[in-house]
Order: C-alpha cells, then structure tokens, then sequence
C-alpha cells in the first residue's frame, strides 16, 4: 500500500514545487492518513498505554514516502503537510479524550470506550497550545510556520532553514521569539490576560 | 498601526538577548517606546528564560483505538443516532442511523472523515450533496437532511436503500468524476 501513495505524494510534491498550490493542499489528507495508519500498527504492536513520539511518527511516514532523492524544497511541502496533519490529529485526540472525560457533548448509548494512553497533562496541553499557536499565526504567519516544523514534525533549525528556504540565522529567531511568546500566553492562558 | 508595534516588541526582544543577563532589563527599561512596550518585551524575557516549557517536551501520540473509522457509533448527531459503519470512502464514512424525530427510520448518515475537513474537501462534499439533493429518481437515494457535527464536519442525510448507498457504490468501484455523473 505504501508504494501507490509514495507515488501520489511524489507526484504532488512535483507539482507543488512547479508552483500548483492545489497539489499542497491536496497533500494533507494523504499524509494524514498514512499518519494515523502508521500509527494504529505501531500502536498495535505494542502493549496497551503506549505512546508513540509524534515527530517519530512523521519521519517514519516520510523514509516511508518519500526518498533521498527529493529536493529540500519538496521535502518543505511535504514536512509542511505532515505538521499540519500531526496537529489535528494531536488535537482530535485530545478533543476527543476531553470529551469522554467530561461526558461530552454527545450522548453515548453503547460501545464502552477503554481509555488507554497518554498519561494525563500532555492532551491538554496540546489543546492550550494549538489555541496559543493559532493566536500566533493571526499574528505572524512566518513565526508559526517555524513553530510548526519544530514542534509538530521534529525538524532542526537546519532542517527548517532547508525547508522554509530562509537562512538558519532566520528561523533560529522566529524559534526563539516564537517560543518565548508561547511560553508567555500559555502561562497567561492561566491567569486570563495577554497582550503582548 | 499594531504590526510596527509587533515588529519593534522583537527587535527589542532580540537586542536584549544580545547583551548580557544583567543588563537585559535596564536596557529595555531604557530602549521602551512607552510602558506597556516595556512590560510586554520584559514578559518574553521572563518567558524566554524558562526552561522545560511545554514546546520543550516532544508530542506525544497514543490511543489510537479511538480514533476509528467508526468514532461515532453508538453517538448521536441531531435526531440521528449512529448504529454501525456501512461503508468508507477516501473523505467521508457512510453510517447507518437511526432518526426518532419527526418520523421514526433507518437512514444513511454520511460525514466527512475526522482531519479530512480540508476547504476543498468540504467544497467537494457539498458538491456532492447538492448533485444528490438535486436529483430526482427512484432509483437514486433521496438526501433529507444537511447539518453539522458538534466538532464541525459536515454531514448529509440520505435514505438508506436496499444495497449500497449511491456514495458508497462510487467509493467503493472508485468512479471517477465522469463516471458519477454518468451513473
């Protein structure tokens, strides 16, 4: 199965670098099902309570995508899809856990859910901080693409730098101020005010 | 002119960090157009020296059970109420559901897939719908409803026919465009 979807997403990725931005968008759906199909047999072939290192996830998803021999600026659409993918799915499940947890907004007739994974506080967090980020990127669109790579696909400052084709010195920055202003409003997140 | 103001926050933020700890603060104090410039760079200071914050840790991923293809059985959406998976195509699951109000029927429920709420997946969605909507024929599944989950994704109710559902059948056979219209 993987080889028919390398081939789209090589395709895509070709398209996407000759400027169609159609092609990238249409990016996003694939990779975020090879994601979480990924997932569901690593998380099958271990015991029950696992975790898996989401930026594992998507390196893993890319060896098995895409090869060496794809230009570092094909590899920014795809890493750039892959964040984005990686996010929603960290954000449904969390969504998605809190909606159990709390009852929920739906009523639920049958089918007992075992709750197994993520040990508390990190499901949470990533709801504060895909809030905080969306905030970010209202603001400054360069800043959260940075954010992304790092955050959701693992990437280096390097990697970015390749991904983004801006020079390290850039994205190191955009990381640093970015990370400081996170930092910032979700520690305010708590106390209800931010306005830097 | 809030983006001159955006862009003055971290050349302040950035020329502190050049100097040493000590003389952060002063400096800011210094350099600050006014105050709440200066509390504002002051707090990403602070921000930025603490270590282990929660972009420090690595995401992680996990139960991965509940994220089925079948995430809604056993859940209500509206008056529907979702029974079983009948079918699954590259951007939308096909449920068989159970509707109470205002008539009592068994009806096909299909939603687009969790994540795949992409614009153009929605504008191919609603595409689909209003070409459904828009038919008339015994043959061809009836749509009766159109609506939203409680988390956004849009869904459209059809009459649950004998044999696979018109979407289903497309999905499954993997018919193009062309096909579709022509079917």
């Amino acid at each position: 199965m993987p080889e028919d979807t390398a081939h789209e997403v090589t395709r895509l990725l070709q398209d996407a670098e000759s400027g169609d931005s159609g092609a990238a968008a249409e990016l996003l759906p694939i990779v975020y099902a090879e994601l979480r199909t990924l997932a569901k047999s690593r998380m099958g072939r271990e015991r029950p309570g696992q975790t898996l290192q989401a930026t594992a996830l998507v390196h893993e998803a890319y060896l098995r995508l895409l090869g060496d021999n794809v230009s570092w600026q094909s590899r920014g659409h795809f890493f750039g899809a892959a964040a984005e993918a990686m996010r929603r799915i960290l954000v449904e499940q969390a969504r998605r856990k809190a909606r159990l947890k709390h009852g929920g907004e739906f009523r639920r007739t049958s089918t007992p859910v075992t709750e197994i994974g993520l040990d508390g506080g990190v499901d949470v967090a990533i709801l504060d901080i895909d809030e905080a980020l969306s905030r970010l990127e209202a603001r400054d669109e360069a800043m959260a693409n940075v954010v992304k790579l790092r955050y959701f696909a693992g990437l280096t400052i390097e990697e970015t730098a390749a991904a983004l084709d801006v020079s390290p010195r850039a994205v190191n920055r955009h990381w640093t101020a970015a990370r400081a202003w996170l930092t910032a409003a979700l520690g305010e997140a708590h106390d209800g005010r931010q306005d830097a | 002119m809030p983006d001159a103001r955006w862009q003055r926050q971290w050349e302040l933020f950035h020329a502190a960090l050049e100097l040493d700890v000590p003389q952060r603060d002063a400096f800011v104090r210094e350099a600050a157009d006014d105050d709440t410039l200066c509390r504002d760079v002051l707090a990403l200071l602070a921000a930025h020296a603490q270590a282990g914050g929660a972009l420090d840790r690595p995401p992680f991923v996990g139960a991965f059970a509940d994220l089925d293809a079948d995430d809604l059985v056993g859940e209500s959406i509206g008056p529907y109420r979702i029974r079983r998976v009948i079918g699954e195509g590259g951007m939308g699951v096909v449920y068989e559901a159970e509707q109470h109000e205002p008539v009592s029927r068994t009806v096909a429920l299909k939603v687009i897939k969790l994540g795949m709420d992409t614009r153009e997946v929605v504008a191919r969605f609603r595409q689909e719908r209003q070409a459904l909507a828009m038919m008339n024929h015994p043959n061809i599944a009836q749509v009766h409803d159109a609506g939203a989950t409680s988390d956004g994704r849009p869904y459209f109710v059809m009459e649950m026919v004998e044999g696979r559902p018109i979407t289903q059948f497309c999905d499954e056979e993997q018919l193009g465009t062309r096909q579709r219209l022509a079917l």
